[in-house]
């Protein structure tokens, strides 16, 4: 396994998020549609080049599938800075899995919305919210995936320093700037509800500057990977264990 | 240089007294000059914590001048967004 | 034997770790984004903005912003004494710090049953809703710092000090500083704006 796959992975992350914006734009999401609206308009809205924002969710699926990689390769190199108990990098795991889970899930209920749109604007709503709701409100992902790299970073003393400090820190940062995500649950407008100016254009730019910052790092840390090295050592290993010859 | 940072917190107190006075529409009256004043007057109490609290003032020039430009860019758009609005 | 830079270098220090540096900048932006968001409020209808402002007690702000200005001078003193390596001091310095952050936390509670208790909630119109959402916001970041602040007590505590503690001292004290810094604004914008 050379270092070429894991850069690959590292790319999938600013390609989601290309894809994860332009999905956005097809939806008429930035930003979406206000908390505020009345059942009528949130139906109306919907009714709009209905096509094209349905084009926008099954971009969302397919760009979430990038996030995988993003995560697994971040997880590689998290690991060499941990020591014999990786804790962070299995956190990390859990907390990006959860990230696909946080895309997914919303994207499905704004599809039920589109899906009918002659229905009942009650229901077309009620599908919409149950979408919007943790599309921006869900921080659990980001909060546990952002603490794991964080905490992984900074408290390892022992390991080489893979990632700076600095990004450790970035993403302590980012864990807790992620949570007041939830008071998109308590308004409906304002710039803490889902398509405000705090909860939604300045979460959505530190988001995308996590994508540039981490895959800046991680090819870093990649380029220092000495993959060969390793592969050496397993094969020295293996000969000594005669299961391979010398 | 401890007595620095005393005469550093009185002149902050006695900032955050002046500058809840003007807000009560004593000084300059009430409208844009109370507010510009009290902007001003705030921003130079976070400058004075980052220049002698924080000790930016030894710190590296980079990071002295973020924070001087932080300083200086919000209030005015700050003010801007008040005077537009 | 105090652990101080020679004099030439005493002018180019990253006060702390300059990754905490990021945290603490981050925070100071985010936050200017949600000033803009108060003054952007009042420029709306400041007829609102100022009498929902009438229903709070500037005095207790005021008193907060004072809590949390000693809070900064002791902190600041502190550190003076850890350098020194008077931990005993730099300990109850910050001790002192984090008492003053009690009382500010105390005079929140009080002034929040009060302002609920005549019926003014978040939900009562923007003013409130951000009333209570940038001072819950910025509680939250008191009571971080009162952890972070026990943290670097524990760290005064096992003297002597290495650099690389002092370091961490700074860190800690640096953000706290960012938590004074950012209640200055607040107390400007949501008590004296109308």
């Amino acid at each position: 396994m050379s270092t070429r796959v894991q850069v690959w992975c590292a790319w999938c992350g600013p390609v989601f998020a290309t894809v994860l914006f332009v999905a956005l734009l097809l939806m008429d999401f930035l930003p979406p549609p206000s908390p505020g609206m009345s059942a009528g308009e949130v139906a109306a809205f919907w009714r709009q080049d209905l096509d094209l924002k349905r084009a926008g969710l099954v971009l969302m699926l397919l760009g979430s599938c990038l996030t995988a990689p993003f995560v697994v390769v971040v997880a590689a190199q998290l690991r060499r800075m941990e020591g014999d108990r990786p804790v962070m990098t299995w956190m990390q795991l859990i907390g990006g899995g959860l990230g696909i889970f946080a895309i997914v899930l919303p994207t499905f209920m704004l599809a039920a919305a589109a899906y009918r749109p002659e229905r009942d604007p009650e229901i077309t709503q009620a599908l919409t919210d149950l979408g919007l709701l943790p599309f921006i409100g869900n921080f659990v992902a980001a909060t546990i995936q952002c603490l794991a790299i964080g905490v992984g970073i900074l408290a390892s003393r022992q390991g080489p320093q893979v990632y700076d400090r600095w990004v450790g820190y970035l993403n302590v940062w980012l864990a807790f700037a992620f949570l007041p995500g939830g008071l998109v649950l308590f308004f409906h407008g304002g710039a803490f509800g889902w398509s405000g100016v705090l909860n939604f254009w300045v979460v959505a730019t530190i988001f995308g500057g996590w994508f540039v910052v981490m895959t800046w790092a991680t090819l870093r840390a990649v380029r220092t990977d000495d993959v060969p090295a390793l592969a050496a050592r397993h094969r020295v290993a293996a000969v000594q264990r005669e299961e391979l010859p010398a | 240089m401890s007595k620095v940072l005393v005469g550093v917190w009185a002149v902050l107190i006695a900032a955050t007294v002046a500058s809840w006075w003007l807000g009560d529409d004593h000084g300059l009256g009430a409208g844009d000059a109370a507010v510009l004043a009290v902007l001003a007057i705030t921003f130079v109490k976070v400058w004075l914590v980052g220049m002698h609290f924080m000790e930016l003032r030894g710190a590296p020039r980079a990071l002295r001048h973020v924070f001087d430009g932080y300083v200086v860019v919000v209030p005015v758009a700050l003010a801007w967004i008040y005077l537009a609005g | 034997m105090s652990v101080r830079a020679p004099a030439a270098e005493r002018g180019r220090r990253i006060p702390g770790e300059a990754g905490v540096w990021v945290f603490i900048l981050g925070d100071m932006l985010v936050f200017a984004v949600l000033f803009g968001v108060l003054v952007a409020t009042q420029a709306d209808d400041p007829a609102l903005y100022e009498r929902s402002q009438n229903e709070l007690h500037v005095g207790l702000g005021a008193l907060n912003t004072a809590w949390l200005l000693t809070s900064s001078l002791a902190v600041a003193l502190g550190v003076r004494a850890a350098r020194a390596q008077d931990g005993g001091a730099a300990a109850r310095l910050f001790l002192a710090a984090v008492g003053c952050a009690i009382a500010f936390i105390a005079f929140k509670a009080v002034e929040y049953a009060d302002l609920l208790g005549a019926g003014h909630g978040a939900r009562e119109n923007d003013f409130f809703q951000y009333f209570y959402c940038a001072t819950g916001l910025h509680l939250l970041h008191v009571a971080i710092g009162i952890g972070v602040l026990g943290a670097a007590i524990r760290l005064v505590r096992r003297p002597p000090l290495s650099s690389r503690d002092l370091g961490a001292v700074e860190s800690c004290t640096s953000y706290w500083h960012m938590v004074d810094l950012l209640w200055i604004v607040l107390f400007a914008l949501l008590y004296l704006l109308g």
